[in-house]
């Protein structure tokens, strides 16, 4: 076995600790992103990756700003959870609907009756995931990178790029193979479940005593 | 796939448990980086060559998203904290 306490210490060890916090902070957002993104059309795929990692950048800043106050809000990470699960609901009954391409033959051939996924639902299903795991990921690093602010702000620099990149390397794998779409809702089920359990333990002495 | 199990079992054998998911973690995004790099290269006969590399920098992405969520960053804080006393994260 290698004993990683005896890693030399000091700046490398930093930024190994910076990509850590950031592959957990980017993971999740980069998958669901690059879900969302994936039931469009090209020309809008890339539209869509760029809203929801703005929101993800923006959210995650306010949240940081009041990561304290946020702390004391018993409940807030069952809400997350709860919310999250309703956007996996939205997103499993879409991968069950016609695909993109169906949709666009149906559309070329004028048939109003197929559903089709529109940028504004894609941005919406992207923003409300980015709030939950902002949320739940800005409450789980804020306590071990306290002593790091640098880390912290050099962290969300490199989590958007690994958020751009990985959720437009996702969308692309998923447009191409549908059926690992459900892999990825499999992973945002699991965060979404884990939050709801967290979030349940969290409130079980306020409400049981 | 079986690159990826290789790996992880390797992983497994020769690391401290608590590091072994973000490890591999780790080590998927830089694989998906390398192939996403060879896709992009200007080579011959690139049209199916170029769409297999993608989806493998795809493929790669995805199970290194999916190792670092359910791997625990704790741990690896603790191991990696540069001085000072260990205290426990997250508390």
């Amino acid at each position: 076995m290698i004993d990683l306490s005896m890693l030399p210490q000091g700046a490398i060890t930093a930024v190994l600790q910076v990509i850590m916090i950031d592959l957990v902070l980017a993971g999740d957002n980069a998958v669901v992103i690059g879900l969302a993104a994936a039931g469009l059309p090209p020309a809008q795929r890339s539209k869509a990756i760029l809203v929801g990692i703005i929101a993800a950048t923006v959210l995650r800043l306010a949240f940081a700003a009041i990561a304290i106050e946020l702390l004391a809000i018993v409940g807030l990470l069952l809400a997350g959870g709860i919310l999250l699960l309703w956007v996996c609901w939205k997103m499993w009954r879409e991968l069950r609907g016609p695909s993109a391409e169906d949709t666009e033959a149906a559309l070329l051939k004028h048939d109003a009756h197929v559903p089709r996924k529109t940028f504004a639902q894609a941005a919406w299903q992207i923003v409300l995931a980015d709030v939950s795991m902002s949320l739940d990921n800005v409450l789980a690093v804020a306590g071990a990178a306290r002593d790091h602010p640098y880390a912290l702000i050099f962290g969300l620099g490199l989590s958007i790029v690994l958020m751009g990149v990985a959720a437009t390397f996702i969308a692309r794998l998923l447009n191409r193979h549908r059926w690992i779409a459900y892999v990825g809702l499999a992973i945002i089920l699991y965060v979404s479940l884990e939050m709801i359990w967290r979030g349940f333990w969290e409130i079980e002495p306020h409400v049981f005593g | 796939m079986a690159v990826l199990v290789a790996a992880l079992a390797v992983f497994a054998l020769v690391l401290p448990h608590p590091v072994v998911l973000p490890v591999f973690s780790l080590w998927s995004l830089m694989a998906a980086a390398c192939a996403a790099f060879l896709a992009i290269l200007p080579l011959r006969a690139r049209t199916s060559y170029e769409g297999a590399a993608w989806d493998m920098a795809g493929a790669f992405t995805l199970v290194g998203c999916a190792a670092a969520i359910l791997g625990e960053i704790e741990p690896i804080v603790e191991i990696i904290r540069p001085s000072g006393p260990r205290s426990k994260v997250n508390d």
